[in-house]
């Protein structure tokens, strides 16, 4: 599969198989997400990938927006400590988020390759998730992932046609 | 209570949503309220496994919620055939 292909194909996935998804495998991830561009090269990001399915459940449980019962919880987090001492005040007003949206398409991409589907995040109760994985204050959770093997084709999303949002140059006020 | 461990899966989905609401976007609202009706009505169904009105009130929202981000005016329909629905039940 090249790149082009992987962006085409790429959808949210919201239902899984139960399969459990191996950890060399989710090691491979985390070395793409790894290799993402990053601002001003901080690389403040850890990549927390939870998988008791005890712990995965809890998760699940406090996040509205995940559904499909995913094997694998993938929690994007930012080391916020390590970010201001080495960064700036933008890093933490974005930086760090974009450092880990970069991180996470390129993990989301790879899964694809790998045949796994994911769906990522931002609904979920921050200070749950937090006391669930014993995440220290300093740290900053960007977003969920979730991680698994699709059940079933996904749905086609809406969007908005490429004409409709390409400029060149300058803005055109009529489309 | 039969099904105490799904109560507290709903209590807590709908708490969670509650707390998140707030800087969603406007249509998670409704999508977080239909998700919890879904779930009530599985809890009521375990109660009365041969009710047909409500499994066809499940299998009409399962097919109709994810249309929030893709097709909103099917969504909302999807609300108002729920409500209607809900007349089959009393």
């Amino acid at each position: 599969m090249n790149v082009t292909e992987a962006i085409q194909s790429r959808r949210s996935i919201r239902k899984f198989k139960d399969t459990p998804v191996p950890e060399d495998l989710l090691r491979r991830l985390a070395d793409a997400g790894r290799l993402a561009p990053s601002a001003s090269n901080l690389q403040a990001w850890h990549f927390i990938f939870v998988t008791d399915p005890k712990l995965v459940a809890k998760v699940d449980l406090f996040s509205p927006g995940l559904s499909g019962h995913p094997p694998v919880i993938l929690v994007i987090c930012s080391d916020m400590e390590y970010a201001l001492e080495h960064g700036s005040r933008n890093s933490e007003i974005y930086g760090c988020m974009m450092d880990a949206s970069m991180a996470a398409e390129n993990i989301m991409l790879s899964a694809l390759e790998e045949g796994l589907g994911t769906c990522a995040i931002k609904s979920y109760t921050d200070a749950a998730i937090r006391k669930l994985l014993r995440l220290p204050n300093t740290y900053r959770i960007e977003m969920l992932m979730s991680i698994g093997y699709p059940e079933g084709a996904p749905r086609d999303p809406r969007r908005i046609r490429l004409e409709q949002i390409i400029h060149f140059n300058q803005w055109e006020e009529e489309k | 209570m039969k099904n105490k461990e799904a109560s507290l899966e709903l209590l807590i989905y709908m708490i969670t949503s509650a707390a998140g609401l707030a800087n969603e976007p406007r249509i998670y609202g409704p999508l977080r309220l239909i998700e919890a009706s879904q779930r009530l009505c599985q809890l009521l169904l375990e109660e009365s496994p041969e009710n047909q009105d409500l499994k066809d009130l499940i299998t009409l929202i399962e097919e109709g919620k994810h249309k929030c981000t893709s097709d909103e005016p099917a969504f909302y329909q999807m609300l108002q055939d729920s409500a209607a629905k809900l007349v089959d039940l009393i």
